[in-house]
C-alpha cells in the first residue's frame, strides 16, 4: 500500500481507485455484508408501505411536487444527522473524513447495511468534487409505479436526504439528488453528490469570561 | 389443433363442473333458443380463436379492478345487434358473481379455488375467491386444461394483483392501473397452451 502521507492527493486519489476492487472496495464491500448480517431484518413490504404511505401523506400536505421533494430530503436530513452515529458504531469503519472516502463508504457500506442494495461509485468529475451513486434495485420502490401526474416526483428522495445528513456529521456538506430512477423509466438509479463546502472543526467557545 | 366438439351458437351449457362445490349452473347464462337479433360476431373460425377469452379481477364489493377481454376468442359468443361480443362477455362475468356470493357467507375461509362455474358458448369460466372476497375469473375457451393448471394460474394472478396493490399510489377498490400486472398477465396468457391472439387483446 502505498505511503499515503508522502505522495500528493491526486495520486492518492488515483492509487485508490486503482486499488478498489483488489483491497479498499472489497474491505468495503465485507463490512457492509457484515453488518447488514449483523442487523435485524425488516420484511421489505413493511419498509416499501410504510415509505409510500408517508409519501403519499407528504403529498397530501403540500401543493407542489417540488415542495414535497424538498420535504423528504428534509426528513431524510434528520434521519442522516443521527444515523451516522449509529453507522460508525455498527460498521467499523474508521472515522472518515475525506470526500474521496466517503463515496465507498457511503455506496459500499452503508446502502449494503440499510437497505441491502449493492450500490457502486462511479462518474467522478475532474476534480472529484462529485460522483454518482448508481444502483439498480431500490427497496423503498419495490411495488411502486408512479403515476403520470407525479412524473417529477423524486420518490425515494428521503435518501439523498439521509446522505446529505450523515455526511454533514462528517463535516462535508454535500448536494445530493437523484438523476434518474427506475420509476422514471430509466435503467438504473442515480444519486448525484456534490460537496459544496468542507467545514472546520470549530474550537469550542471559551467558557471563561 | 382440438376444436370444442360442442361449439354450436345456440349451445344449452348444463350443469356439472369437475372439482367444485355441485351447484346449479346459473339461468342468466343458458342460452335457451335462437334470437333473431343474435348475429354471429368474429370472422375467425373455432379452430384458429385463441384459447384465453378474458381474465377479469373483481373487488370485494364487486368493482371492476382488472378486466382484460380477447376478442377473438368470443367466436361463437352471441351477442344482441346493439351491443358488441365484448359486452355480453362482461355480462356473463359479472352473472358468475351470484356464484361467488353462495360462499360468502361471514364465516371464516381460506381462500376457495371454485372451479369452473359455468360454461357459455364454448367459453368455460374459472374463478377463484379470495379470503378478502377478491375474486378472480378466467375465461378460457379450450376442454384440455387441469383443474390444477386452472388453479394455478388463478392463484400467479392472485399473486400479480397483489403486488399491483401494494403500489402506494394505487388506491383501494378502483380500477387497477399498473403496467406490471398488465405484463404480468399477458405473459401468463401468453404461456397458456395454444393461446394464439391473432389481434391482440381488446382492452
Amino acid at each position: 500500500m502505498a505511503v499515503a502521507g508522502l505522495k500528493g492527493k491526486r495520486q492518492r486519489v488515483k492509487e485508490a481507485a486503482g486499488a478498489l476492487s483488489m483491497s479498499k472496495g472489497g474491505n468495503m464491500q465485507k463490512l457492509g455484508e457484515l453488518a447488514l448480517q449483523k442487523g435485524e431484518r425488516v420484511p421489505v413490504e413493511l419498509l416499501a408501505l410504510t415509505y409510500g404511505s408517508l409519501v403519499r401523506q407528504v403529498i397530501a400536505d403540500y401543493e407542489s411536487i417540488e415542495e414535497v421533494n424538498k420535504q423528504l430530503d428534509l426528513m431524510g436530513y434528520n434521519i442522516g444527522v443521527r444515523l451516522a452515529d449509529d453507522f460508525f458504531a455498527k460498521s467499523g469503519v474508521s472515522d472518515c473524513r475525506s470526500f474521496q472516502d466517503s463515496a465507498e463508504i457511503v455506496a459500499k457500506v452503508g446502502f449494503k447495511m440499510y437497505l441491502n442494495v449493492q450500490a457502486s461509485v462511479d462518474l467522478w468529475n475532474a476534480d472529484n468534487t462529485a460522483y454518482s451513486i448508481l444502483f439498480d434495485e431500490n427497496p423503498l420502490a419495490e411495488f411502486t409505479e408512479l403515476p403520470e401526474e407525479y412524473a417529477q416526483l423524486s420518490f425515494s428522495n428521503l435518501v439523498c436526504g439521509v446522505i446529505r445528513g450523515a455526511l454533514e456529521m462528517l463535516l462535508l456538506v454535500v448536494k445530493c439528488e437523484f438523476v434518474r430512477s427506475t420509476l422514471q423509466g430509466n435503467e438504473m438509479n442515480e444519486i448525484r453528490i456534490s460537496l459544496v463546502e468542507m467545514l472546520r472543526e470549530s474550537a469550542p467557545e471559551d467558557d471563561e469570561d | 389443433m382440438k376444436t370444442d366438439k360442442a361449439a354450436r351458437l345456440f349451445r344449452i351449457p348444463h350443469g356439472t363442473r369437475e372439482g367444485s362445490v355441485g351447484m346449479e349452473i346459473n339461468p342468466a347464462l343458458a342460452i335457451t333458443k335462437p334470437d333473431s337479433s343474435i348475429t354471429e360476431p368474429c370472422k375467425l373460425t373455432p379452430i384458429e380463436a385463441p384459447q384465453v377469452a378474458c381474465v377479469a379481477v373483481i373487488g370485494e364489493r364487486n368493482s371492476q379492478l382488472f378486466l382484460k377481454i380477447y376478442l377473438d376468442a368470443l367466436v361463437d359468443l352471441p351477442y344482441h345487434q346493439s351491443q358488441g361480443p365484448e359486452v355480453k362477455m362482461e355480462e356473463v362475468l359479472y352473472s358468475t358473481l351470484d356464484i361467488f356470493d353462495d360462499y360468502i357467507d361471514g364465516s371464516s375461509r381460506k381462500t376457495i379455488y371454485l372451479g369452473r362455474m359455468a360454461t357459455v358458448a364454448s367459453i368455460r369460466l374459472y374463478g377463484l375467491l379470495t379470503v378478502t372476497n377478491l375474486k378472480l375469473i378466467v375465461g378460457v375457451r379450450s376442454i384440455t386444461e387441469s383443474d390444477a393448471y386452472m388453479k394455478n394460474m388463478l392463484i400467479k394472478i392472485y399473486r400479480l394483483t397483489v403486488k399491483s396493490l401494494l403500489n402506494p399510489f394505487q388506491p383501494i377498490d378502483l380500477m387497477i392501473h399498473s403496467r406490471k400486472l398488465e405484463t404480468g398477465i399477458e405473459e401468463l396468457v401468453g404461456e397458456f397452451p395454444n393461446h394464439k391472439p391473432v389481434s391482440g387483446p381488446n382492452k
